[in-house]
């Protein structure tokens, strides 16, 4: 990738709005280029964070095991998403793993260079806060719905917030374009693959999703996911 | 702005070209500003979801917006 396509990608990246040309220019100059294939991971968990990671294009999930083995499905990343931050600014090791569901293009800084950056730059680091900030609340209200709301609540809540990151209109409703599984949600939402499946099969049942195992989840009655969400 | 027009336009999109639209949905008592499907759902699924005729929003939301220009839509998804 050539320096002005690199500035095309990073230009509209949320770590670096605000930022001018040669800005910019400075940004793209410093950055290295990391594809990741499909499946692969670019970290691991406990791993040395040593870079900073923006997603160029493609998507990754991003799970976590807890000391006693079982996995946490934390988010999904996209496109613009900033990717291995918090590790490096709290100089601890990484404490989640990407895989690449789909190919990725990475771009990522040195810990020094994009320190370096930053103290050029101010808004990246503002932007940075804003950003981790976000995860921040999102975390917050994922932590209160699973202390306090009942299963059916948190798993519309999921997948809203899904719809929300990459949601896209097809004819029968509302698409999630990519497969989730019913274990992953079940990793998302703090429950059980059981209570997942019996869950997504009565709301099947309901008419307020649709779409089998292997393909892609269709919400048909967006406006009765919402409420199950919002429900007292 | 014509009822015409307001097919097949979804509600995040009426609700960013003509904010003045977000008082019809409030005082429909429609919880459309803010909702994470306003960008997903059309005028008449929003209307039909609340029990409404599509033909009484569009005509709110006709008349509120009479003799507005739109506002600059297409906000570019995702990032």
């Amino acid at each position: 990738m050539d320096t002005a396509a690199r500035i095309g990608l990073i230009e509209r990246v949320p770590l670096f709005q605000g930022l001018g040309m040669p800005d910019l220019d400075a940004v793209a100059r410093a950055a290295r280029e990391r594809p990741v294939r499909k499946g692969d991971r670019p970290f691991r968990q406990g791993e040395d964070a040593t870079d900073h990671f923006v997603v160029a294009w493609g998507r990754i999930r991003l799970d976590q095991t807890t000391p006693d083995g079982q996995n946490v499905l934390l988010r999904f990343m996209g496109a613009g998403d900033l990717l291995g931050s918090v590790a490096v600014f709290r100089g601890m090791p990484f404490p989640a793993t990407p895989t690449a569901i789909e190919d990725c293009m990475l771009l990522a800084w040195s810990a020094g260079g994009f320190a370096e950056l930053m103290q050029r730059f101010p808004a990246i680091a503002t932007n940075a806060i804003r950003i981790v900030g976000g995860r921040i609340e999102d975390l917050q209200a994922r932590l209160q719905e699973a202390a306090t709301q009942r299963v059916e609540r948190r798993l519309a809540a999921t997948l809203l917030r899904m719809v929300k990151q990459a949601g896209r209109r097809v004819e029968g409703g509302v698409e999630i374009p990519f497969a989730v599984s019913r274990q992953e949600l079940a990793e998302m939402t703090a429950t059980t693959l059981f209570t997942v499946s019996r869950t997504l099969a009565a709301w099947e049942q309901e008419g307020i999703v649709s779409g089998k195992r292997s393909s892609h989840l269709v919400i048909a009655k967006p406006h009765r996911l919402v409420q199950i969400a919002e429900q007292a | 702005m014509s009822s015409a027009r307001l097919d097949g336009m979804m509600v995040a999109e009426v609700m960013e070209r003509w904010p003045v639209s977000v008082g019809v949905f409030n005082r429909r008592r429609m919880a459309c500003p803010g909702c994470v499907m306003a960008p997903f759902m059309t005028i008449a699924e929003a209307a039909t979801s609340y029990g409404l005729s599509p033909e009484e929003l569009k005509a709110d939301l006709v008349e509120a917006t009479e003799g507005l220009t739109a506002g600059p839509g297409g906000k570019e998804p995702g990032w």
